[in-house]
């Protein structure tokens, strides 16, 4: 899932064994591969960086590397809301570039069949659906899985709109 | 090219070697031209080219060979006083060392070879031939080694009726590339081999004397050439002759004197060997002369041990005896004692010359001067001693991985400050084991201390001396000096200062901006130089030395200097500044302008024109790398500009302040003072605000707006003033509480953002474990400039 897969079949996944980290944002519950996922923090302070991004939190020390962390919450316009105890920050690597986003709360690791996981159909949810590799359907809820590549690299671009590279993956 | 076959590894370092040496070969190309009999620079030039040529012919990298070996030819003329190196033959052979550069280039970004111009290659193998009738010195065509009893080599392809009979031997068979440079390669053997024979006889006609260190070191570098020939020839029985001559060179100064006559005939037994196998080479056979218990016996000696009784010679012992008693292959004629060969001289004009000590130095026909380069010349030893104590005492470390280390030590001061906010806290805790309290306080005091030596050592080894750089200008100035028709030199002063690896590669260009801005516009030409009373000859000076932690680097030349009108009168053209503020404004202020931005390109027929062509280039490079530069001038007399740099800059002196509740890092170069400024002394202008210090007025920047913490109605209370300086240009900055010193470890911010026109230049990590970001001083000044242009307008 870290790979750009395209999404034209009516099952993206089908067929793969997918194990996945969840997490919630905003009430609702999210999803990413596990192999993109360096580690899950505790909340810490962030310190503000001038002239970045909206989405952009601010920067944490991560053992000594210094990483911009991004509020999934203004991401995906979903309205503002405290951190909490339960507030995470999971660490991902993408193209090669280490970041930090923030979530309400983390759930689990979870190990599902891709034959369960369809695409998104375009007005599922409030994110934009360019975001989404796929909708998991469990037995009792949705999973929405998040396609971090394309989630990372807009917000590079956006940053950055020299760094073609990222847009380019 | 026929790279293919070689470890990537090897062609690295030899890319690496190589490239050290051609910098080092230009500079001293240039010393040369201006004194072109020192046969002390002679030779130095003469065995860095040597040494490229036999690693690249190991490489078989035939192009380059090609070239080297012509220039070498030339060069070995010059010595041996056949040619003289005049401005034609330099501009020859600085032509070969560029191509010999590019070629560098061109095998490692893995693009084809170029090849050498043919009238290059003519002309500087022509240098090598010499208009008289006597022998052709081009080492192709070089003699018999020294002590090579028979007719000269190129008549004996087959070896001499010997007493240990028949040498076997297998057919020599070299693949294309190398088949190429057979020839070279046979004349490099036949050199090297004259020449360890040569020194060995000169060692053992001492008269029991030792030798000196200089000359065993020399003797050493002999071998490890020859040892670098005998691998191209993939021969290991050769390979260790060469290698027992290293390792004499290496040792034979610190042997007793019993053990210097036992192994003197033995080495030279050893050069009879390679001389053997040299002519074996050359009729296209790998002759294998048996060695017996020879190398093994040298080799016991030369570890100043005794070899057993019946190896003992005799003294004065002949080649002869020792074949006999080591039990090697002999040399037909053997010539009787050692000390006076008797050998046939190979050609008449040495045979004509009294040759030095050792008779039969057929290569070098002429008298002692360029002899010295076998024999036992100082100078080129002295630096024959020097690399051969820094092959031994030095590795090469990929800077990737000092790097790695340097990231490390970064990590373990951030963690050996966190220790000692924590012990501060413990102290304040007033813990009830008084022992305890004391014995943390001391680990961490010594925790404190060992990280800052590790800091500094690991810091220093990433410390190069600024020689690196220096060594290419002198090649830059007598380009200049060409094509402008004026006359100068070039003084370096301070050369060994040490700055970081990093700071290095930042200077290089802006020095070389500064130093064409000085030749071509500062000097004046030889003949307006002499109206005005100056040496034709105009001086300019490249200094460098150490500030406190930071290096002073100044580029000064004697020629007509800045004209403050002119640049005035510009600076108003282009509505940088009025002519009422002109009047007011100092010397230095003017000068500042050619700063600016494609200041002076409008005009091209002035004579400040080009003064400030990438001056604004040269400015930003230094404040890449906090650096400051100032520029001073006097009419007539020259123009000096002084760069500042700080030596390191992965670890920063800074001093934390509070503004609302962030805590933000500000370089302490830039900080004049802090003041916490009273009622009266602010003031506002049109909309900005202005703090009046003492007799000057600053314009006064908020913390909190710069870094954007003002979000809604809440003002952020900032009481205190830090005045920060750039370039004479002076601002206060408005921040809330001060925090204290701390030498913080510069991160970079993530690169995917944009970082352009933020006053942020990296972020660190506190000892508390959070992050603070580290203001950039020059990018406020810009802000606080164009506010007031803003204002002013």
């Amino acid at each position: 899932m870290s790979t750009t897969k395209t999404t034209d079949t009516n099952q993206p996944f089908a067929g793969r064994q997918l194990q996945l980290v969840t997490f919630d944002v905003a009430g609702e519950e999210f999803a990413v591969d596990i192999l993109a996922v360096q580690e899950i923090n505790r909340m810490m302070e962030l310190t503000r960086v001038p002239q970045s991004p909206p989405e952009v939190e601010g920067v944490i020390n991560l053992r000594g590397k210094i990483i911009p962390v991004l509020d999934l919450r203004k991401k995906f316009n979903l309205p503002a809301a405290a951190k909490t105890e339960t507030s995470r920050i999971v660490v991902i690597e993408v193209h090669k570039r280490v970041l930090g986003f923030i979530v309400d709360r983390v759930h689990e690791v979870l190990r599902i069949s891709g034959d369960i996981v369809e695409p998104a159909p375009p007005m599922a949810c409030s994110i934009d659906a360019e975001f989404i590799a796929g909708v998991g359907k469990l037995p009792d809820r949705l999973l929405i899985l998040l396609d971090i590549d394309k989630l990372f690299s807009a917000e590079a671009a956006h940053a950055d709109a020299a760094t073609s590279k990222h847009k380019a993956a | 090219m026929s790279m293919g076959g070689f470890d990537a590894e090897i062609v690295r370092d030899f890319l690496t070697e190589s490239g050290e040496l051609i910098i080092q070969l230009e500079s001293d190309l240039v010393v040369l031209e201006r004194s072109p009999k020192e046969p002390a620079m002679l030779n130095q030039v003469f065995r860095a080219l040597h040494t490229i040529k036999g690693s690249a012919s190991f490489l078989a990298i035939t192009q380059l060979v090609r070239i080297a070996h012509a220039a070498e030819t030339a060069l070995n003329a010059a010595r041996n006083g056949q040619a003289a190196i005049d401005r034609t033959a330099m501009d020859l052979l600085l032509e070969a060392v560029d191509l010999i550069k590019s070629q560098l280039g061109q095998i490692e970004s893995g693009s084809a070879l170029s090849e050498p111009r043919e009238a290059l290659v003519t002309s500087l193998v022509a240098m090598g031939e010499p208009g008289g009738g006597h022998s052709a010195p081009t080492p192709v065509a070089a003699p018999a080694p020294a002590i090579a009893p028979a007719t000269p080599a190129t008549k004996a392809p087959t070896p001499p009726a010997s007493v240990a009979g028949a040498i076997p031997f297998q057919p020599l068979k070299l693949e294309g590339g190398k088949a190429d440079l057979l020839e070279f390669l046979i004349a490099d053997l036949d050199e090297s081999t004259t020449k360890v024979a040569t020194a060995i006889q000169q060692f053992a006609g001492n008269g029991g004397q030792k030798p000196a260190k200089p000359e065993c070191d020399q003797l050493a570098d002999l071998g490890e050439q020859l040892v670098r020939t005998a691998q191209f020839f993939d021969f290991a029985p050769m390979v260790l002759l060469a290698t027992t001559v290293q390792q004499a060179g290496m040792h034979l100064a610190s042997l007793a004197d019993e053990s210097q006559q036992q192994v003197m005939p033995r080495l030279l037994l050893v050069c009879e060997l390679l001389a053997e196998m040299t002519r074996g080479v050359r009729a296209a056979e790998l002759r294998d002369p048996p060695t017996g218990c020879l190398l093994e016996n040298i080799t016991l000696l030369l570890n100043s041990s005794e070899v057993s009784a019946p190896f003992q010679l005799p003294p004065g012992c002949g080649l002869e005896a020792v074949a006999r008693i080591d039990g090697t292959w002999c040399p037909a004629h053997t010539p009787a004692p050692a000390t006076q060969p008797t050998s046939q001289i190979a050609t008449p004009a040495a045979s004509a010359a009294p040759a030095p000590v050792a008779a039969s130095v057929t290569v070098e026909p002429t008298p002692p001067e360029s002899a010295s380069q076998a024999g036992p010349a100082s100078k080129p030893d002295a630096s024959g001693a020097g690399k051969q104590g820094s092959g031994e005492n030095t590795i090469r470390v990929d800077v990737s991985r000092l790097e790695a280390l340097m990231n490390l030590v970064g990590e373990l001061v951030l963690q050996k400050n966190r220790v000692s906010a924590l012990t501060r806290r413990a102290q304040m805790l007033e813990c009830s084991d008084a022992d305890f309290s004391e014995a943390i306080t001391l680990t961490a005091g010594a925790l404190d201390r060992v990280t800052g030596e590790i800091q500094t050592a690991v810091m220093r080894t990433r410390l190069q001396p600024l020689d690196k750089l220096f060594g290419r200008y002198p090649r830059l100035i007598r380009d200049l000096a060409g094509k402008t028709g004026k006359k100068m030199r070039l003084v370096i002063e301070g050369g060994d200062t040490e700055v970081d690896k990093s700071v290095i590669e930042e200077l290089g260009d802006p020095l070389v901006h500064l130093l064409r801005n000085s030749a071509d516009h500062g000097l004046e030409m030889p003949e307006d130089r002499a109206k005005s009373g100056k040496d034709e000859t105009g001086t300019i000076t490249l200094r460098a030395s150490h500030e406190g932690s930071h290096v002073r680097v100044q580029v000064a030349d004697d020629g007509r200097g800045l004209l403050r009108d002119r640049i005035a009168k510009k600076a108003v053209e282009r509505g940088l500044t009025t002519d009422e503020k002109i009047a007011a404004m100092t010397d230095r202020e003017i000068f500042n302008f050619i700063f600016e931005a494609g200041f002076s390109t409008a005009e091209k027929v002035s004579d400040l024109s080009g003064r400030g062509v990438g001056m604004d280039v040269v400015r930003t490079n230094i404040q890449k790398v906090k650096g400051e530069i100032e520029l001073s001038s006097e009419p007539g007399r020259g123009t000096t500009v002084t760069i500042i740099i700080p030596l390191t800059v992965a670890i920063l002196p800074a001093m934390m302040v509070g503004v609302g509740r962030e805590i933000y890092a500000i370089p302490l170069t830039n900080i004049l003072e802090i003041v916490r400024p009273q009622a009266d002394q602010l003031h506002t202008i049109g909309e900005h605000a202005v703090m009046r210090l003492r007799e000057t007025v600053l314009p006064l920047v908020s913390a909190a707006e710069v870094m954007e913490l003002v979000s809604g109605p809440e003002m952020v209370e900032e009481p205190f003033a830090v005045v920060l300086s750039m370039n004479d240009r002076k601002i206060g900055l408005m921040v809330s509480k001060l925090i204290g010193q701390q030498e913080v470890v510069i991160k970079p911010l993530d690169e995917s953002q944009p970082a352009s026109k933020r006053a942020v230049s990296g972020a660190t990590v506190r000892d508390d474990g959070g992050v603070s970001l580290i203001i950039d001083v020059a990018e406020l000044m810009r802000r606080a400039e164009t506010l007031h242009h803003a204002s002013a307008a």
